[in-house]
């Protein structure tokens, strides 16, 4: 079987992951004259500092919010930890620029706190105090919103992968606090780097609460030179975030050192310390700080907006969003499991080298900002009208397309994971046993390895879904006119004040983005915690 | 997939298509504005003509790239922006065409209007300074600049160098006193500021009456807006501050309008000048007065009451012609005084 | 003609030192059940591979009913040889039913057909009525036969068997070992199996291959490869084998017993005797003449006999099966003489 078809789209399929940061190095090349001159005298250190103190103020929040929450629910028992261990998650439906919406007044709120400030420590301290405060808030809101990575990851380390030696230690008379920080704390530096570095990339791509609260680090800056027409300026600054990722990964690198990512511990879960009341009360108090500031807080306020302004005019609109919002998220996820399929299957079937490299190439996808992924599927999508003028009627069309190649270019690798792992579980005895009963490579795939993939490709499909659906930063750039989904209207009512009427868009978004989020913890559960 | 992918295609391009020809009674309006009474004065618009105003609405920057791109295939008929310089830019890049009419020349200051004709302005929003009541006295407060001044440390408030609204006001100071001095009123602002910028202009006039700041630079129909509103605190946090309509006794108080043009491959050209008249008649100004606070594009204060409680004030006509090109310059000194 | 036959095939790993499979031919009658024994490491799971198709050769050749399924640089697809595989756990298809295991690679046949033969295939493995269960409601030794029964139904020309009954509990591999020779034997199949047991190999095979290091030690059938191994590797290999440096062992009745297993390939240039420990008895001193003492050093309960461990002058170590009923015990001295049947 010569493949070649296989082989022709599985490229394609990599060229398209790296068309978008192609054009953005090269595009940054041309040259930017005087706007760039005066965006490096007086904003691009501006931006390169905030970036940097955001993600890794961010990340330290995240980092103190999921590891001693996934600690434990792993290790001791107390009344409602099995509710914990999966409610912890919910933050992952509720995105950051939702979350702001309910807290953005309360920032606004502060204005009597600054006026004793004045009084009590003068002008100085009073001045400073504003310029921190929106900075706690948003940091406080990504961070509330992201500490899932780095729960998840820690839970799955602590329950399982390091059971024997926490065992081991307590055995050996190591008190709690003792277990905690000189065996699980170290063993969990894997763990905590993967989760960490995957909160620092989401919070380099967030638009939304950075805007929200007024902070503006690289990803708002790109975006103000796009909207402004300063394409070359866009680029370089794209570049400069791409820099920025490629020390961000040179760390995680550096700090993951020679050990694998899974640590391969001993088998068994671990068995759980119960607890007393009252320090089963402060661990329960520990879970809920988190699981508050992230979802409970800020859903308890939306809904009470929303509920006051259900008789609005806006309806409308919100359900016009809505349809938006599900029709690019559930064309994504098609073209990505399809995709995936394709790639994991093709290399399966062919065993071809070329596969393999696509598919790791498919897999940076992720990685890349999403900022750069924007200004670089929007230079396309302009070139491609300017090209083509009879498209240019069909302006709006391109854009949907534009969108959905950004879609596919950032999301590919999270229907690649899942698909990939699914295949890795079927025992590749079972495969040659079809081909000793008469199958030839394509049909043992197809009859044996599919079947027994297919929750892996749904789990695949539904987290792209969910991700798609909940996005803001590419979308808000490639939209075409006039069209919106429930997450730019959300944005946009909030940048107009209008809070409440941002409400109920956002709380829609989170509670579609829960229907999505129930299967997939239930394939995660069927899969063994 | 490919199917309903092809159906979403498909939708998008039945809908272009109906809005390239457009049915007769219809004009395809491209609006930077969203108020409510727009959509009133769109409805008596049918009720009197019988056209029907169909509205897309966002930002005007995205607008002009739209009919830039559309080319003479655009079903656009008449462009609204809220800013004076983006309606020159529009102007100067060939989008509008040029129209006149008795009516519209009465109607329009010939000052604030365009030369040539290729929009009109419907609404004058005046930028001023609210101050505290309690905190300033009258007649403290008399000019943009003074507001820089070192006496205002820490109790100044603005919104971002980003609105178009702070751009115009600065395009009208760079016009009125040079770069140097205008970039040396900006870092005063800056200095004076009582926080970094955020919010719109309600906000600033809520904080300064909550007592965090003593000025703010705003739109007066902003402060109309809150004295109105049936939310009890916005009423209050109105009364607790007055209107300052400064540079009297110079050039005048910076004017900003908002304008219609005609785009410039309209097929309705004789409706969409006949909705630049209606929009500066009189029943339209009074409802504008009335809801949404602007000023009439003639100062007849008679037509609101809010408008009568503030009074006369003097326009700056005389920075107005130039403020579309000294937006970029504008831009560059916000950045450089270091205004978010 | 032999149905299967393989000549000198080779086959190398790129970085390993030795050949996994150096140089091995035989053949393999029409119905007939051929063992390859060896331990890990032996080749003999590549060579299955190799046969199967899952592996390429790097020189040599295979045919089966005459045909070339199998040279260097390629050969006949796995799915078109025709030859089918039992694997070591099985890997049966969990998301299919018994049933449809089963009938996975018939191909050619009407629904009616099908059933016909999914109910012989049943009825073959004593699997009635089991059609509708999955894999995973089974037990260890119904998915055993299951897995036969599936790579039967397609009527393969060969079939191959992957260490076929090393995941079983020794009790039911007893009974799991007889029924597959039955079920073989029943269907004329000829067939190929590997393992590392030798007891599945004594018991299963018509012929025995021995495999070391890749290359062939012995083929034979399993009495000669027993009782007349070719050389010391394959004598150890299929149980305790005694050397005695002597060129022969007396009786006390008189008589001298030579059995020695010698030549090619044994141990060089030293000659003596190859004797298994159930092929000594003991007898007590005083009755042995000069037959050859020893003195015991460790005496092993196995069952039905005892292992008896001797040193003897010289240094020279003897194991014996005893199973008279005569006591021995620990630091005693007894004769090692050569049981009746096996003198002369």
């Amino acid at each position: 079987m010569s493949g070649w078809p296989a082989r022709g789209v599985a490229w394609v399929i990599a060229l398209l992951v790296l068309l978008p940061v192609a054009v953005v190095l090269f595009r940054a090349g041309a040259p930017a004259g005087e706007a760039w001159a005066a965006i490096v005298e007086n904003r691009l250190w501006g931006h390169l500092w905030q970036t940097g103190l955001l993600v890794g103020c961010v990340a330290v929040v995240a980092l103190l919010l999921g590891v001693p929450t996934a600690w434990v629910v792993s290790v001791y028992d107390f009344p409602g930890r099995n509710g914990m261990k999966w409610l912890l998650l919910l933050p992952v439906a509720m995105p950051g620029f939702v979350a702001a919406v309910a807290y953005v007044d309360v920032l606004a709120g502060l204005v009597p706190f600054y006026i004793w400030v004045r009084k009590e420590w003068g002008i100085e301290a009073f001045l400073n105090v504003q310029v921190v405060m929106p900075w706690v808030f948003a940091v406080g809101v990504l961070g509330a919103t992201l500490y899932p990575y780095v729960f998840l990851s820690c839970r799955a380390l602590f329950a399982k992968q390091a059971a024997g030696e926490l065992e081991a230690a307590r055995l050996l008379g190591c008190g709690s606090a003792g277990v905690f920080l000189k065996v699980a704390l170290p063993m969990a530096r894997p763990a905590l780097v993967a989760g960490g570095s995957l909160v620092v990339m989401e919070a380099m791509n967030d638009y939304g609460v950075v805007s929200a609260f007024g902070l503006t680090p690289l990803t708002p800056g790109i975006f103000r030179a796009w909207g402004e027409g300063e394409v070359a300026v866009a680029m370089r600054l794209a570049v400069f975030l791409m820099l920025f990722l490629a020390v961000v990964l040179a760390v995680e690198r550096w700090q993951r050192g020679r050990r694998l990512f899974e640590v391969s511990g001993a088998e068994g879960l671990l068995a759980r310390r119960k607890l007393g009341f009252g320090k089963g009360l402060v661990a329960l108090g520990i879970c809920l700080v988190p699981l508050g500031i992230g979802f409970l807080v800020p859903g308890w306020r939306l809904a009470g907006w929303a509920w006051d302004s259900r008789g609005s005019a806006e309806i409308v609109g919100h359900l016009a969003a809505g349809w938006n919002s599900f029709s690019l998220a559930a064309g994504a996820a098609v073209l990505v499991s399809v995709a995936a399929l394709l790639l994991v299957a093709g290399q399966r079937v062919l065993k071809s080298k070329s596969i393999l490299v696509a598919q790791k190439i498919g897999l940076m996808g992720y990685g890349f900002p999403s900022a750069v992924v924007a200004v670089g599927v929007g230079a396309v999508v302009v070139w491609v009208s300017q090209r083509f003028p009879w498209a240019s009627g069909l302006a709006l069309s391109a854009s949907v397309s534009g969108l959905m190649f950004a879609y596919f270019v950032r999301y590919l690798a999270v229907g690649i994971q899942p698909v990939a792992a699914g295949f890795e579980r079927v025992p590749s005895a079972l495969r040659d046993a079809a081909r000793t009963l008469g199958e030839n490579p394509l049909g043992a795939v197809l009859r044996v390895d599919l079947p027994l993939v297919r929750p892996a490709v749904l789990a695949g499909a539904t987290l792209c879904f969910i991700d798609v659906f909940k996005e803001l930063t590419l979308t808000l750039v490639l939209r075409p006119f006039d069209f919106e989904t429930l997450a730019t209207r959300t944005y946009r009512l909030t940048d107009e004040g209008r809070m409440a009427e941002a409400a109920l868009p956002g709380l829609g978004l989170v509670l579609l983005c829960l229907a999505g989020l129930i299967p997939l913890t239930l394939w995660m559960k069927g899969d063994g915690e | 997939m490919r199917m309903f992918r092809n159906k979403l295609f498909f939708g998008f391009l039945l809908v272009s298509a109906v809005n390239a020809t457009g049915a007769e009674g219809e004009l395809h309006v491209y609006s930077h504005r969203h108020y409510e009474a727009d959509q009133k004065v769109n409805a008596l618009f049918k009720e009197k003509t019988g056209i029907v105003v169909k509205v897309v609405n966002a930002e005007v920057n995205q607008l002009v790239e739209r009919l830039k791109s559309e080319g003479a295939a655009s079903p656009a008929d008449v462009l609204i922006a809220v800013d004076a310089g983006q309606m020159q830019r529009a102007a100067a890049d060939g989008l509008l065409q040029a129209v006149s009419s008795e009516t519209l020349l009465k109607n329009t200051p010939e000052a604030m209007r365009d030369a040539e004709g290729r929009w009109y302005p419907f609404t004058l929003r005046a930028r001023g300074i609210v101050v505290a009541k309690d905190r300033v006295k009258e007649g403290e407060l008399k000019t943009y600049e003074d507001l820089a001044k070192p006496e205002w440390r820490g109790r100044v408030l603005s919104r971002s160098s980003t609105s178009a609204y702070n751009q115009a006001l600065m395009a009208s100071i760079v016009v009125a006193n040079g770069p140097e001095a205008a970039e040396k009123w900006a870092e005063g602002i800056v200095k004076n500021l009582a926080r970094p910028p955020q919010g719109g202009d309600r906000d600033q006039i809520k904080a300064v009456a909550a007592g965090l700041a003593d000025a703010a630079i705003t739109n007066s129909y902003y402060l109309g807006l809150l004295l109105n509103s049936p939310d009890a605190a916005e009423r209050k946090a109105g009364e607790a501050v007055r209107m300052v309509f400064p540079n009297q006794d110079g050039r005048g108080t910076h004017t900003n309008v908002s304008a219609a043009g005609v785009v410039k491959h309209s097929k309705h050209v004789d409706a969409a000048t006949k909705y630049l008249e209606f929009l500066v008649s009189e029943d339209v100004q009074r409802i504008y007065a009335n809801e949404t606070f602007e000023h009439p594009v003639m100062m007849d204060l008679s037509l609101g009451g809010q408008l009568g409680k503030w009074g006369e004030f003097k326009v700056d006509s005389t920075t107005f012609p130039e403020l579309g090109k000294n937006l970029p310059e504008a831009t560059r000194l916000f950045d450089k005084a270091g205004w978010k | 003609m032999s149905l299967l036959e393989v000549r000198n095939v080779c086959r190398s790993y790129r970085g390993a030192g030795c050949p996994a499979v150096d140089g091995v031919s035989f053949d393999v009658p029409e119905r007939k059940i051929l063992g390859l024994v060896g331990e890990s490491g032996s080749g003999k799971t590549t060579l299955l591979k190799i046969l199967a198709g899952l592996e390429d050769l790097d020189s040599g050749e295979v045919r089966l009913g005459g045909e070339v399924i199998a040279k260097p640089g390629g050969g006949v697809a796995v799915e078109r040889r025709g030859i089918g595989m039992v694997f070591q756990h099985h890997a049966l298809f969990p998301h299919l039913t018994v049933g449809r295991n089963i009938l996975f690679g018939v191909r050619k046949l009407g629904k009616t057909a099908k059933n016909d033969l999914l109910r012989e295939m049943l009825e073959l493995v004593g699997l009635e009525g089991m059609a509708e269960r999955f894999p995973h409601e089974l037990s260890g030794g119904e998915r055993q036969r299951v897995a036969l029964a599936r790579a039967l139904a397609p009527d393969p020309k060969l079939l191959l068997l992957d260490e076929p009954f090393s995941s079983l509990d020794t009790r039911l591999r007893h009974s799991v070992r007889d029924e597959t020779r039955a079920i073989l034997r029943k269907r004329q199949t000829t067939a190929v199996f590997v393992t590392h047991d030798t007891g599945d190999a004594l018991a299963v095979a018509d012929g025995i291959v021995v495999l070391r290091n890749g290359t062939v030690q012995q083929v034979g059938a399993p009495p000669e490869v027993y009782h007349a191994p070719a050389n010391a590797y394959v004598a150890s290999f299929f149980g305790t084998c005694n050397f005695l440096p002597f060129h022969s062992l007396k009786h006390p009745s008189g008589g001298k017993v030579s059995c020695h297993i010698g030549p090619p390939g044994g141990i060089a240039a030293e000659a003596g005797l190859w004797v298994r420990p159930e092929d000594l008895e003991l007898v007590s001193p005083g009755e042995a003449g000069d037959a050859l003492r020893g003195k015991i050093e460790k005496v092993t309960f196995g069952g039905g006999f005892l292992c008896v461990d001797l040193l003897c002058p010289e240094g020279v170590r003897v194991e014996v099966r005893h199973n008279a009923p005569t006591m021995v015990a620990v630091g005693e001295e007894w004769a090692i003489v050569p049981k009746a049947e096996r003198r002369g």
